[in-house]
């Protein structure tokens, strides 16, 4: 099953989601929105499973709720995917080799002011063997 | 007997339409419109009122074209002391 944790802004775990939740997809929601506000100040980001095995990569919808819910926020949030054999950061940025800016797929540990120790729970929690 | 509505009153459903106060999160601020909408119109065109809202500017939120076609409309009922509101916030699906 997909699931989200969603983090402050050092990586620390604030709230973990699964409601309604497939193997697939996580559907929109009230109570996942109104925990990021209310946490907006300390808000990090959140990371979602792809609950397999291979190459962790955002979809398109992740990146249409990526783009609204930065665009929401005002600030930049980080968005990890999280496969149970891989796993990437995704966030806005300028590129570093050519002019413009965009959302970029970064190794897991790019961002040094983020400590991410929920990981092996958020694989377990998502069916994984660990 | 007919008697025709005035424009205004098409676009907000004429008086006895129940009306809400619109509401739009962007840039970390939730964004009051000074104009109410009707609290049950469709979402299209909430959005759509929403758009033309932020363009014109609303408290804590610099006047621009946004693009909210992708946000959601959640309908909040009066409480505790609150009127109806109607919210237009981003979508938090991920998946497939």
């Amino acid at each position: 099953m997909e699931i989200i944790v969603v983090f402050d802004t050092t990586g620390k775990a604030i709230y973990w989601h699964d409601k309604d939740a497939s193997s697939g997809y996580v559907p929109d929601s009230d109570d996942l929105f109104d925990v990021m506000w209310e946490n907006k100040d300390r808000l990090g980001g959140f990371a979602h499973t792809h609950p397999w095995d291979g190459e962790a990569r955002p979809s398109s919808i992740d990146l249409t709720t990526y783009r609204d819910l930065d665009k929401a926020f005002g600030k930049r949030l980080v968005w990890p995917v999280i496969s149970f054999t891989d796993a990437v950061l995704v966030f806005w940025t300028k590129f570093p080799d050519e002019p413009g800016e965009g959302y970029v797929i970064a190794d897991f540990d790019y961002l040094e002011e983020f400590e991410f120790d929920w990981v092996d729970e958020l694989r377990r929690r998502s069916g994984a063997q660990i | 007997m007919a008697e025709a509505l005035n424009a205004a009153d098409q676009v907000l459903g004429g008086d006895d339409e129940q009306m809400a106060v619109l509401i739009v999160a962007l840039e970390g601020e939730l964004g009051e419109s000074p104009d109410l909408v009707p609290y049950n119109a469709p979402e299209g065109d909430i959005i759509r009122w929403a758009e033309e809202a932020v363009s014109a500017g609303l408290p804590g939120i610099d006047a621009q074209d946004v693009d909210l076609s992708a946000f959601k409309v959640r309908r909040l009922p009066a409480k505790n002391g609150l009127p109806d509101r109607v919210m237009v916030r981003p979508k938090t699906e991920v998946g497939y």
